[in-house]
């Protein structure tokens, strides 16, 4: 086992394209760390800069406490984990899993040891002395696992291995991922363009993003899920991160009477203590046009009676869309929508483009299933001002250190 | 019956009569040949056309565009991959479903799967020649840029080409081309290779009733020595002093032996005056295929070619049509005189399919004759001991 250390790496590619730069990342022993960005991003050129498949053009790369930036992929410890997982017919299972540590030699009782540990863990092991004609699709391919558990590695890659199963396999898939995780502790770096699943299985998720003339760099931000969900440092991880995704408007800060208040479209919040003291600075950008960030879950629907209009907004339902344990409400803002390069980039990988977005602004908010609304009602929204985002409209910066 | 996108090389059928709303594995069509198969992992069957012979393969969407990419993409780079016809996608299938698509391509005709040449008595020798075979195709999609994935015995067909035998790559649904591959590439798909050969080794122990301590483990790791011996002699920088021109000629010469052809020598000085640094850029692995295209319009493999030539050359040097001036009525007279009426007789008798190997075998079992007598034979003579003998090949 073994952690994972990238310093200033970069990669240009022999045609001069420019995939990866300044990637800074520390990756623990044993963590499960998940690279996530939209198609295009250099994901999988790191990845496959550490497997060894890529040169590295620029800084460094370790595994362990060494430089690995010349080694041979094999001399690495790693396993590349869903390459090709063609089983033996004639073969045990128990033969399956160990003729790759026969052919490196392995003493008899090492062998043993190892399979019967790794046939353990993905319980397989009453089939061991079966072929793998009389197992089934799931458990053959735990079998293929096994082939890489068997190893021993430092770490596991893989690069959007659940991408080409169904819907409902890759969940099953998924969940099997973490157990074994759990089981091994072993160093993982997993890449996927799939937020969900990226927030789902990492204990640390790193966003990336395609570099570009004026920022030579893809790392966007690193850290829990919750932490990316929480606090996102700029308006790309705050409109990749989260499903579905921030609502994002144009608003600016006023101060009255001692107290801070957000013009948006709709309504006026007032900005109590607790969330100014969340966002440090955040009061000298009053009068300036902001981006104002608001996920659907900080928005519910106010019990009848009314609430404070300082901490609610008015929204005429558009669509309702229910879900069992949450009901979604869509409804529109009277402002063309926020368009920043980093939402520009966000969808462009959706296939959209900015131009073609009209001029008000879609919101959902996410209120209980409880809550019975149908087009055309109208309904209060009370928002957790703790939870508003703000953001540089220019450079996409959160505004407001942690 | 649903119709689904067809994508289709000219000059093939259209492919449109068969089934394509069912399974591969489903079909039952007129069209269905038996052929022998190796080891698969997807349904695959086999359908002849008044074109030919075609191997239709059933995969998911994003292997099957893969595949059919590469392979297309390949045809232009190497001569050694299956020749890509078509790829097909039913729209109406989930893209990541076994049957959504499918890839065609035509039969390679004369091969053997691997199982035929390995199983039986007799793999001491052939095993030599699939370490060449294996690793010279490894080396010649290296050359070409392309990253396999999954180097296989059964992703590999084989036939003879004159004493050697000849791998054909099929399966390209891991591969991947670039301008040129890294060292980490060329050296993990060694990896692969030598994994895939250890399981399909162990596997063949396994059916014969022998445990894996039995098996022929070792082949994918000969291969890779073999593999880097010969990406060695391809690539290795030679250092020469200024008066040894020699020294290039003869390797070219060697490269060529070696059925690769040379398509620039790089010479770059030192730093000490009177060497010079010479590196080769080699191109295509069919030096003499080519070359006896052009002198005589036969088509052969490689190593054929290679005897052929060298059977053209001594009946040149030998009825004294070796200048260049009469090398074009030599030609013509070997061609006429005793290549053409040899190949028609072995159409008749022999019972192999590809008539260009009957005559390598010819060649090589008169080379035997001479070689126990101390002295040439007359090819009238030396055909019928081939046909009273059996017709003996390489073996
Ligand atoms: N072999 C290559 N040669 C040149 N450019 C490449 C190559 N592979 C990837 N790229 C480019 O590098 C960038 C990052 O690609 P990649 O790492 O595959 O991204 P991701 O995995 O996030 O989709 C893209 O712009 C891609 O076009
Ligand atoms: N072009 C071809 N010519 C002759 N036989 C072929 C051809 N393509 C495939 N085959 C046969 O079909 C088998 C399976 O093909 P392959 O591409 O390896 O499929 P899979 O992906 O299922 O392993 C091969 O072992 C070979 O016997
Ligand atoms: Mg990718
Ligand atoms: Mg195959």
């Amino acid at each position: 086992m073994a952690q994972i250390v990238m310093e200033g790496l970069g990669k240009i590619y022999d045609d001069g394209t420019r995939a990866v730069g300044d990637v800074n990342l520390e990756i623990g022993d044993g963590e499960f760390l998940v690279l996530v960005g939209p198609s295009g991003c250099g994901k999988s050129t790191v990845l496959r800069m550490i497997a060894g498949l890529e040169d590295i053009t620029e800084g460094t790369m370790s595994i362990g406490d060494r430089v690995i930036n010349d080694v041979a992929p094999k001399d690495r410890d790693i396993a590349m984990v869903f390459q090709n997982y063609a089983l033996y017919p004639h073969m045990t299972v128990r033969d399956n899993m160990a003729f790759g540590l026969k052919l490196r030699k392995m003493k008899k009782e090492e062998i043993d040891r190892r399979v019967n540990e790794a046939a353990e863990i993905l319980e397989i092991t009453d089939f061991l002395e079966r072929r793998p004609r009389a197992l089934s699709g799931g458990q053959r391919q735990r079998v293929a696992m096994g082939r890489a558990i068997v190893r021993e590695p430092a770490a596991y890659l893989m690069d959007e291995p659940l991408s080409n199963l169904d819907a409902k396999l890759r969940v099953q898939m998924r969940a099997e991922l973490e157990r074994l995780h759990t089981r091994l502790g072993t160093t993982t770096v997993y890449v996927t363009h799939d937020q969900v699943e990226a927030m789902t299985l990492g204990d640390r998720v790193a966003v990336l993003r395609a570099v570009s003339d004026n920022r030579p760099f893809n790392l966007q931000q690193v850290g829990p899920p919750a932490e990316l969900y929480a606090s996102p440092d700029n308006l790309f991880v705050a409109g990749f991160i989260g499903s579905p995704p921030m609502n994002l408007t144009y608003g600016h800060l006023e101060s009255e009477n001692g107290s801070v208040f957000a013009k948006l479209p709709n309504t006026r919040l007032k900005i109590d203590q607790a969330a100014l003291d969340h966002h440090p600075g955040l009061e000298s950008h009053t009068g300036q046009e902001l981006v104002v960030g608001l996920r659907p879950s900080a928005l519910e629907a106010a019990v009848v009676g009314g609430s404070d209009p300082e901490r609610s907004m008015m929204a005429t339902v558009d669509v309702t869309e229910m879900l069992g344990a949450d009901t979604y409400i869509h409804f529109t803002v009277d402002r063309a929508p926020v368009v920043t390069p980093d939402i520009e980039e966000l969808l462009a990988d959706t296939g959209q483009s900015a131009s073609s977005l009209g001029d008000t602004t879609n919101f959902i908010a996410r209120v209980s299933p409880d809550v019975q609304v149908r087009h055309g009602d109208n309904v209060e929204l009370v928002v957790d001002t703790s939870k508003l985002h703000f953001f540089d409209k220019t450079s996409g910066e959160r505004i407001g250190a942690k | 019956m649903s119709l689904p996108n067809l994508l289709i090389h000219p000059g093939h059928p259209d492919f449109l009569d068969l089934p394509w709303d069912e399974s591969v594995s489903d079909w039952e069509h007129d069209r269905i040949v038996e052929m022998p198969a190796g080891v698969h992992r997807h349904p695959v069957v086999f359908v002849a056309y008044d074109e030919g012979v075609y191997v239709v393969k059933e995969l998911p969407h994003h292997f099957a565009q893969n595949e059919y990419s590469v392979l297309t993409e390949l045809e232009n780079r190497t001569y050694r991959s299956a020749p890509p016809v078509g790829l097909v996608h039913r729209g109406w299938v989930d893209d990541s479903e076994e049957h959504s698509a499918a890839v065609i391509t035509q039969y390679v005709t004369h091969t053997f799967p691997y199982r035929r040449l390995i199983a039986g008595i007799g793999f001491g020798k052939r095993r030599a020649r699939l370490l060449d075979s294996v690793a010279g195709l490894l080396v010649e999609l290296h050359l070409a840029g392309c990253y396999w994935g999954d180097c296989s015995l059964s992703n590999l067909l084989y036939r003879y080409d004159g004493g050697a035998i000849e791998a054909v790559m099929i399966d390209a649904e891991t591969s991947y081309l670039r301008e040129t591959l890294s060292d980490g590439q060329r050296l993990e798909d060694l990896e692969v290779m030598k994994m895939n050969l250890a399981g399909e080794m162990a596997d063949i122990a396994a059916e014969k009733g022998v445990g894996i301590d039995q098996a022929d483990l070792r082949l994918g790791e000969d291969v890779e020595a073999t593999y880097l011996a010969l990406w060695e002699e391809l690539n290795a920088d030679l250092i020469i002093t200024r008066d040894e021109g020699f020294r290039i000629r003869e390797r070219i010469a060697r490269l060529n032996d070696l059925g690769f052809s040379v398509d620039d020598v790089e010479l770059d000085p030192t730093d000490e005056g009177n060497l010079v640094q010479m590196r080769v850029h080699v191109g295509n692995r069919k030096f003499n295929s080519d070359r006896l295209r052009q002198l005589t319009g036969l088509a052969a493999k490689e190593n054929q070619a290679r005897l052929l030539l060298g059977d053209l050359s001594y009946f040149l040097a030998k009825n004294g049509y070796a200048s260049d001036a009469h090398r074009a009525v030599g030609v013509f007279a070997w061609l006429s005189g005793v290549y053409e009426p040899i190949v028609s007789q072995i159409r008749t008798v022999w019972p192999g399919d590809d008539p260009v190997q009957g005559y390598c075998d010819f060649l090589h079992h008169r080379m035997r004759l001479a070689t126990e007598r101390g002295f040439d034979v007359e090819n009238d003579e030396a055909l019928s001991s081939w046909m009273e003998s059996g017709f003996p090949g390489f073996d």
